[in-house]
């Protein structure tokens, strides 16, 4: 046999197959458009939903923190007026919490020994205030009727009665409380009256503490500081206020001077207001100036009409200042609202719980579902949309072929393309998504989203995501079709439609 | 007309002894079936024949007749049943999937009945399409094309897309674009049959140019009664077999009388 006249054909190089799957996109424009729309769908959907998912989370989380810090402030300033229950004591010695616990100790006043003795005591309470609490209803109305944790504790004291429970307990077939009988009987014969002590000595010290303060600062008043008088403590806080509270017990490492300047001026600002909307004639004047209907006037309606008009804010002022409230002008009702519903805002987005820390750009299991499937039903729209540019062109596909192009070159032709129009669709539906995201955002948390600061490079990376599936999506939903492409006969060419 | 057709025809070397001349396309036993579920089709059923170099020869037969089967096959575009073809001697059936597209490339050009040109290119670009396969580069490819371009007679057409231009044109394009890499056979499957007479007749012209000119050998399957007067030979097929196989000088009084009637 001769010599074969057949060499191996030319492989073209991938910068010119790329070149090539440019050109022949340019001149089918309409067809790649349509994929790159899919595409663009595709990858908005996913980037809409990590990147408003990122900055809800983040909103969410920093509004928490937002809400938390300010009930702290509200914490703060209500201890200073009230002295804790004495539920809410035993709580604070059964935590870890140093500032508490140094406050408690010195209102207090006894030995650190038995200080200690009362931080162990009040953990075995919590400890049997949990095991009534898990307790079975009607076991539990059996063994204790209605009493309380305190209540059921004192009880068990009483001749006998112990033992009686014991037996109770042994016949139910429960678990004796805090482990061991010998505990339960240190808890109830020792300890418990040791807590009450102790408990009850803090309460005094808190409120004896609340007493010499508003001596000092608030003239000769002998009763606690009432709202409307910290308010007034605080409108001109005093220099030594930190030192002075310091001396009379309490432990204000945590309090920012400023803050609880603004959110106790705020607060009697507020119970101000309060007062002032059920009185006449403000009451009738303020409904009318507002236009609503004056058994629907309340403080949230007053501030939510007020906030972000200052013609409103203006005149609201003065027929508050008609009805006595002092030190209230326009500008200050008009930050009074903007604070007020700003913080209804925080509320809002901080929801119900925390804001888990773990969760992915914050999406939830239900909206990687959506994720998911929403990707699977692009994944068939491109993959359709591929087959469809190789059906109409296996003519086309087939000409090459027989002008000498190799199964390689068409399937890498139409590989590229579709990484191209996924690079396309991606950014157009990148830009898109995240647009969406962002007035989505803006429309939900309006102001808050500026908060969520630290959420662009979560953002970024969402999107990044969003983009790089999306590229991913198309290249995959791209192999079969370009398969086909590749192993389509040269013989279609001959072909006559 | 037809004595102009005629006389380069007689006069040409290669029709007078088919086995003295080198043979380009040798076809021994071709045999291709279909199985559609349980029933077999024979689209060709032993095909023996023989292509001689510079020839141009006419491949004719009703539809059905396993013409176009035939076609694919000495084409190297689809694989036999049974029986060997050989391409300059070559056994196809022996080539890799490169070779083979190596072969179809330089070797063998194609004119397709519906001139196959890639609709969104220009004529220029389609003609360089085969070209770019076979290494050649973009601006050496450009220069040919439009070398090739202003032979077929489309030069200043070269920009114009397959849309823009009438059939006739479209299929001077597929020609310029068969012949680019110069192959030694042309493959064209019935070129005029999407024509109208007078376009029809140019090509067939610009066929027999490049035949006589360039050498190179063509084989063209058609129902076009003209195409008998500048064919050096006529293959008939029927039933996927070679009917018979005339020298165009044998039947020349025959094809006049048809072309009388036509």
């Amino acid at each position: 046999m001769k010599e074969l006249i057949a060499k191996d054909q030319v492989r073209l190089s991938l910068a010119r197959c790329f070149r090539l799957a440019l050109s022949g996109m340019s001149h089918r424009l309409f067809r790649a458009s349509i994929t790159i729309a899919i595409l663009a769908l595709a990858v908005a959907f996913l980037s809409h939903m990590l990147a408003f998912s990122v900055v809800e989370h983040e909103t969410q989380r920093s509004a928490w923190n937002e809400l938390r810090a300010s009930r702290l402030l509200g914490e703060i300033v209500s201890r200073l007026g009230n002295a804790d229950s004495p539920r809410t004591v035993i709580d604070g010695l059964a935590g870890s919490d140093p500032h508490r616990l140094r406050e408690y100790r010195a209102w207090s006043r006894v030995s650190a020994e038995r200080f200690e003795r009362a931080q162990r005591a009040a953990r075995a309470f919590q400890q049997f205030d949990g095991y009534l609490a898990k307790a079975a209803p009607a076991q539990r109305a059996a063994l204790f009727g209605d009493q309380t944790t305190d209540e059921a504790g004192a009880a068990l004291a009483e001749p006998g009665q112990i033992e009686h429970f014991l037996a109770q307990v042994s016949d139910f077939g429960l678990r004796v409380p805090l482990g061991s009988e010998a505990r339960l009987r240190a808890f109830v014969f020792s300890e418990r009256p040791l807590l009450a002590e102790v408990v009850q000595a803090v309460v005094l010290g808190h409120a004896r503490a609340i007493a010499r303060l508003g001596e000092r600062f608030s003239g000769s008043d002998q009763d606690s500081l009432a709202e409307a008088r910290l308010g007034k403590l605080f409108e001109h806080p005093p220099a030594n206020l930190l030192q002075v509270a310091g001396e009379q017990g309490f432990d204000p490492a945590l309090w920012r001077v400023t803050d609880l300047t603004a959110f106790a001026i705020q607060a009697r600002d507020r119970t101000q207001i309060e007062r002032a909307i059920v009185s006449d004639p403000a009451r009738g004047e303020l409904a009318r100036e507002l236009d609503v209907s004056a058994s629907d006037l309340s403080l949230p309606r007053v501030l939510g009409q007020v906030e972000g008009s200052q013609a409103r804010a203006s005149a609201v002022a003065a027929i508050l200042a008609r009805a006595g409230v002092q030190g209230l002008d326009a500008a200050k009702l008009a930050v009074l609202a903007q604070t007020f519903v700003h913080a209804e805002r925080v509320e809002r987005a901080a929801g119900d719980e925390a804001p888990s820390t773990n969760a992915r750009f914050g999406i939830s299991e239900r909206n990687a579902w959506l994720v998911l499937l929403s990707f699977l039903v692009c994944g068939v729209g491109v993959a359709n949309a591929m087959l469809m540019s190789v059906g109409e062109r296996f003519s086309e596909i087939a000409t090459m072929k027989c002008l000498g192009a190799l199964d390689g070159f068409v399937m890498t032709l139409f590989l590229f393309e579709a990484t191209i129009q996924g690079v396309i669709g991606g950014v157009i539906g990148l830009l898109l998504g995240g647009l969406l995201a962002l007035a989505r955002g803006f429309a939900e948390y309006g102001g808050l989203l500026g908060t969520a600061h630290g959420a662009a490079g979560q953002v970024a990376l969402a999107l990044g995501v969003a983009l790089a599936l999306g590229v991913l999506l198309a290249a995959l939903a791209a192999i079969g079709p370009s398969f086909v492409a590749a192993r389509l006969s040269p013989m279609e060419a001959m072909r006559v439609d | 007309m037809s004595s102009e057709a005629q006389n380069p025809a007689q006069q040409t070397p290669h029709a007078i002894n088919a086995s003295e001349k080198a043979v380009i396309i040798r076809t021994l036993g071709l045999e291709k079936s279909y199985s559609a579920g349980e029933a077999t089709t024979h689209a060709l059923s032993g095909v023996d024949s023989t292509i001689v170099r510079g020839e141009f020869i006419a491949v004719m037969g009703p539809s059905g007749s396993g013409k176009s089967t035939y076609f694919n096959m000495i084409g190297a575009l689809d694989a036999p049943t049974r029986g060997r073809i050989l391409i300059d001697e070559v056994d196809v059936a022996q080539l890799s999937a490169v070779e083979l597209a190596f072969l179809r490339c330089r070797k063998i050009g194609y004119i397709f009945q519906s001139y196959n040109l890639i609709r969104y290119m220009t004529a220029l670009e389609n003609v360089t399409v085969p070209m770019t396969f076979a290494g050649v580069g973009p601006d050496e490819a450009r220069r040919r094309g439009m070398a090739l371009l202003a032979l077929v007679g489309l030069a200043d057409r070269w920009s114009h897309r397959p849309m823009e231009m009438s059939g006739g044109q479209q299929q001077r394009v597929a020609i310029a674009r068969s012949i680019c890499n110069e192959p030694s056979v042309l493959l064209a499957d019935e070129p005029t049959a999407n024509l109208d007479f007078k376009t029809g007749q140019d090509v067939l012209d610009l066929l027999q140019k490049i035949n006589r000119e360039r050498g190179v050998t063509i084989v063209c399957s058609t129902h076009d009664h003209r195409l008998l007067n500048v064919s050096d030979r006529i293959m008939w097929i029927r039933d996927g077999r070679v009917e018979r196989v005339e020298r165009r000088a044998d039947i020349a009084i025959f094809v006049g009388s048809m072309r009388e009637k036509s």
